[in-house]
């Protein structure tokens, strides 16, 4: 059923405008894939070509000879007087580059990811033996075997930091020569 | 009925840091335990008298290899015994509570793995990838993934601190383990490793868990309640040790560059493993 309002005089209500797909999102875009296009078969193939900086005017691609050697083209200009941009432009349409751009930045921060991840592995086990070695040597100082040290002996093994360790390492050796 | 016996073992063989290690360990456990009971594994030839009141029972002579642990544990003078890694420190009494915490139904309990802090926890073997068997990474999501889906194994036991009963089937699963580790590094070319990543061959770890994937022995084996009070590795969170609780031993990582730099260096012995074969 459909009803009906009045409305103050002057006052328009428009119908709204479908709401726009999110531009980032390429998956929802339709395909727009270059097909028809010629090219030389003596010249280097275009391979993944995507755009290197934020401002997207720069690219960068991989090149392949026809013999199967590759080598990669960095800092190409978004300039059609730029010969492998005209190139490009013409095999690769915007859509094209974006979804390229999109994949080489998830690319990149999964190796971000996987080299700090192993970068914390490494400092957790030096972590771990630096720890050790600290306590090992201040475990071993002459004052740790005072009877009144220890106290300042279960401190060290206690401690989880090489600083802590060393504070109470060092409340020991200045025990000792309270003694003296 | 006469109660069981009940003690701490620990190994020290092939590099003399591991010894250097055991003393401070023992030392530790004795200041917060004073009567508790120790059995060592070590070569006779480095033990010196200023130490020896710190052993309740001295085994030698022993293997000069780097997993002797695996050769003692059925050899415990106890009835119930708490194996602990020679790399770690015993900063609380509590300790003493791990011989109440081995119930009637299980014959040994563990800690297990925090995949966060550990280098190696999951795997596949050559079935679960298309012939290829490889080490998986933890922090790797599509690796944590495939284990998720059961598509790859997991180390669940931290083989570094455990308690056990001494029956016929520890006793079984002790040499089982023996015989497994042998298999996977003195085999020619790594045969014994068969559909698993070579690279694992190393760890003890890889070899309980085949262990217990492969034999077909009644091992009951639960993990330690609250098991980081008992064994807690540098590294670890501690929101993993529960409310109103201590730890009790702290382990660490002795530098792999001094072990290497105190290893005992024999014509014919490898100087990653050494031998089972070669006692002092």
């Amino acid at each position: 059923m459909t009803k009906e309002v009045k409305v103050p005089e002057g006052v328009t209500i428009e119908t709204p405008e479908p709401e726009k797909k999110n531009s980032d999102s390429l998956s929802e875009r339709p395909a727009d894939i270059r097909r028809n296009f010629e090219v030389d078969p003596n010249l280097p193939q275009i391979v993944f070509p995507h755009y290197i900086n934020n401002k997207k005017d720069m690219l960068s691609c991989l090149l392949m000879r026809p013999d199967g050697s590759c080598y990669k083209e960095d800092q190409i200009p978004k300039d059609t007087n730029h010969p492998v941009y005209r190139d490009i432009q013409r095999q690769f349409s915007e859509w094209e580059l974006m979804v390229n751009t999109d994949r080489q930045i998830h690319i990149m921060d999964a190796g971000k990811k996987n080299a700090e991840a192993l970068d914390k592995d490494t400092a957790q086990k030096k972590q771990r033996s630096d720890l050790w070695e600290a306590k090992q040597e201040f475990l071993k100082l002459p004052c740790m075997n005072l009877p009144e040290n220890k106290a300042f002996k279960r401190e060290v093994r206690k401690s989880q930091t090489v600083i802590g360790a060393t504070a109470f390492a060092i409340a020991a050796i200045l025990k000792e020569h309270e003694n003296e | 009925m006469s109660e069981p016996t009940k003690g701490f073992i620990c190994a020290a063989t092939l590099s003399y840091a591991y010894y250097e290690g055991m003393i401070t360990m023992i030392e530790s456990l004795k200041d917060e335990i004073p009567d508790a009971q120790v059995a060592v594994f070590t070569h006779e030839e480095w033990v010196e008298d200023e130490h020896r009141h710190l052993f309740d029972h001295l085994f030698t002579p022993v293997p000069v290899h780097n997993r002797t642990k695996l050769w003692a544990l059925d050899k415990t003078p106890f009835d119930i015994t708490c194996y602990i890694d020679v790399d770690c420190h015993v900063i609380d009494p509590g300790l003493n509570d791990i011989f109440d915490e081995l119930t009637d139904d299980c014959d040994i309990m563990m800690s297990e793995n925090r995949p966060y802090n550990s280098k190696v926890v999951y795997f596949q073997d050559a079935d679960q990838n298309n012939g290829v068997a490889r080490e998986l990474e933890h922090f790797n999501e599509e690796h944590i993934a495939l284990a998720k889906a059961g598509l790859a194994h997991k180390f669940r036991w931290h083989c570094g601190f455990f308690v056990y009963r001494k029956n016929d089937t520890t006793d079984k699963v002790w040499s089982e383990w023996v015989r497994l580790y042998r298999l996977h590094n003195e085999t020619p070319d790594q045969s014994g490793m068969d559909i698993y990543p070579k690279s694992l061959a190393y760890w003890d770890t890889f070899a309980f868990w085949r262990l217990l994937h492969e034999s077909n022995l009644d091992i009951k084996i639960k993990r330690i309640p609250n098991d980081a009070k008992y064994h807690f590795v540098t590294g670890y969170r501690d929101n993993e040790l529960k409310y109103g609780t201590k730890k009790s031993v702290l382990h660490y990582t002795i530098p792999p560059e001094y072990v290497k730099e105190t290893t005992i260096h024999e014509t014919g012995l490898d100087t990653t493993c050494g031998s089972f074969d070669v006692l002092k």
